[in-house]
């Protein structure tokens, strides 16, 4: 679907017809699953935080300014929705005194290069996280992302910078641990 | 590590977990359970805006409902036509007009006193007011001269019997203001300062007369209003004895769109004020609201200044008293 048709599709809910909203979930909800699950890094039940986005963006929908970028306002609504999200957990979590379960993902997804930049990207704040998802995988550029995080994008620019370093950092000591184990299994192997 | 190396392992990892569900019915079911409608906060905010305008009007309709009772038995004696001599030197509208110009059919009936007082070339620029109660001077304040040096220099005793107070900073409005904020006076700023009108109010009731300030209206912001030199008078009468005038002077249409200003005003007085009036609406900066009545309000328009145009806008003023 073209942005006409979803701003066709977007007066036709406002309009009334909301049986049609379903074609904007089926057009975005693949996008905003890997965004969500990116952005929690497995930390949430990401199908419930897309199903309430969905219902955000449709109670907001006459917000939506028509010629704008769906995806773009999406995506900001996720990601806010996204990061209350995580703090309401993290008030949990300081509660129960206890760690956050990890949510099941499917078997492929425990790769040994996904388990890097899982733990790399740990180490970085959803706000970095998500600045590195809109930059480098989205390949946005940081106008329209200071558009959608609305800051400016001198700002911005900093800021990527700074989250790009710390996951490499991150990235790199954690492949360094993760050979050093793999050595060490090695060795055992061998003894054995 | 290199930008691309970057995004390959972003992708990489972004992409692993292929998300096949479709959640559009449950998402779908979950709506027409709960909101059934997307919520339109215009609407809402109309709504707000809607509720906010009857307030005030209430507020004042009842303000306006105690005058009424104070000032049922005091009928208009006489109204006199009386340009001032600085009113002629600054506005030459004025000149050559005289208390000789009432014409005879109007004395002894009620009249009209045109207070030319006031002066009518500057604009309030701080765009504020002063008024004391409806049974006293409601005093304009303008820009146009110098601050006395002691605040206490202000001739409110004079400002009551048609003085012009004036304020030409906003610091000294605000020393004004905070002087006189536990009096019954209460300062009134307008909404913007670009297209401000001078805009005062004049009902002052000196025994049993009643004082009528009627000012021409001239356009002189733009060419295409000078061509037609209109004038408007726009009195809104609060009651049998008082009547309240609003002037627009050196208005500024430099943002509107010229030819639609001038076709509204040329066609249809009553809706550009009505247009402007929510422009230039005014808001108490204090908790107490007084707004003017606009639901009376008439305009007359005339070709030029004329002393039959004003004699024909004196005569039309005093037929509302007798309504």
């Amino acid at each position: 679907m073209g942005q006409q048709e979803i701003e066709n599709a977007i007066e036709r809910v406002l309009n009334g017809q909301i049986d049609d909203y379903s074609l904007i979930v089926k057009q975005y909800q693949k996008q905003l699953l890997k965004y969500v699950r990116y952005l929690t890094n497995g930390k949430c039940d990401v199908e419930d935080i897309v199903q309430e986005v969905f219902i955000r963006i449709y109670q907001n929908l006459s917000k939506y300014q028509l010629g704008t970028s769906f995806s773009n306002w999406a995506y900001r609504i996720t990601f806010n929705h996204t990061m209350n999200m995580l703090k309401k957990q993290n008030r949990h979590k300081i509660l129960l005194f206890g760690k956050i379960p990890e949510y099941a993902q499917s078997p492929n997804s425990s790769s040994e290069i996904s388990h890097e930049v899982k733990e790399a990207l740990s180490k970085l704040s959803i706000e970095e996280r998500n600045l590195i998802y809109l930059r480098v995988y989205e390949d946005l550029s940081y106008r329209k992302i200071s558009q959608i995080q609305n800051v400016s994008e001198s700002a911005l620019r900093k800021k990527y910078e700074r989250a790009r370093k710390k996951f490499i950092k991150a990235y790199i000591k954690e492949d360094s641990d993760y050979e050093n184990r793999s050595n060490e299994n090695t060795d055992i192997r061998l003894c054995k | 590590m290199k930008t691309e190396a970057m995004k390959t392992l972003i992708s990489d990892y972004v992409n692993e977990e292929s998300f096949e569900l479709d959640m559009s019915n449950t998402v779908l079911k979950r709506i027409k359970q709960s909101k059934g409608k997307p919520r339109h906060y215009k609407k809402h905010v109309l709504l707000i805006a809607v509720l906010t305008i009857l307030f005030s009007t209430f507020t004042f309709a009842t303000v306006l409902k105690v005058i009424e009772l104070q000032t049922d038995n005091n009928p208009v004696k006489e109204v006199k036509i009386i340009p001032s001599i600085q009113e002629t030197q600054n506005n030459d509208l004025w000149e050559g007009f005289s208390e000789s110009d009432v014409p005879e059919n109007l004395k002894g009936i009620p009249t009209m006193t045109i207070n030319t007082e006031y002066p009518t070339h500057g604009i309030i620029r701080r765009g504020n007011y002063i008024i004391s109660s409806y049974d006293e001077l409601i005093t304009s304040i303008s820009n146009t001269q110098p601050l006395p040096q002691n605040i206490d220099e202000y001739k409110f005793e004079q400002a009551l019997v048609g003085y012009i107070v004036t304020i030409p900073t906003d610091e000294a409005l605000i020393a004004l203001a905070n002087k006189y904020q536990d009096s019954q006076f209460y300062t009134f700023e307008l909404e913007t300062q670009e297209l401000v009108v001078d805009w005062y109010e004049y009902a002052h009731k000196t025994k049993s007369d009643a004082i009528y300030t009627i000012q021409p209206t001239k356009y002189s912001g733009e060419r295409a209003f000078q061509e037609n030199q209109l004038l408007e008078y726009e009195v809104i009468q609060l009651k049998s004895t008082e009547a309240f005038l609003i002037k627009r002077d050196n208005m500024d249409f430099s943002g509107a769109n010229d030819k639609k200003s001038k076709d509204i005003i040329e066609n249809n007085y009553q809706i550009f004020w009505q247009e402007k009036e929510i422009e230039f609406s005014i808001r108490p900066s204090r908790s107490t609201r007084i707004y003017p009545d606009f639901t009376n309000r008439k305009v007359y328009s005339y070709p030029e200044h004329t002393k039959e145009n004003l004699i024909d806008l004196a005569t039309k003023i005093n037929g509302l008293d007798n309504d």
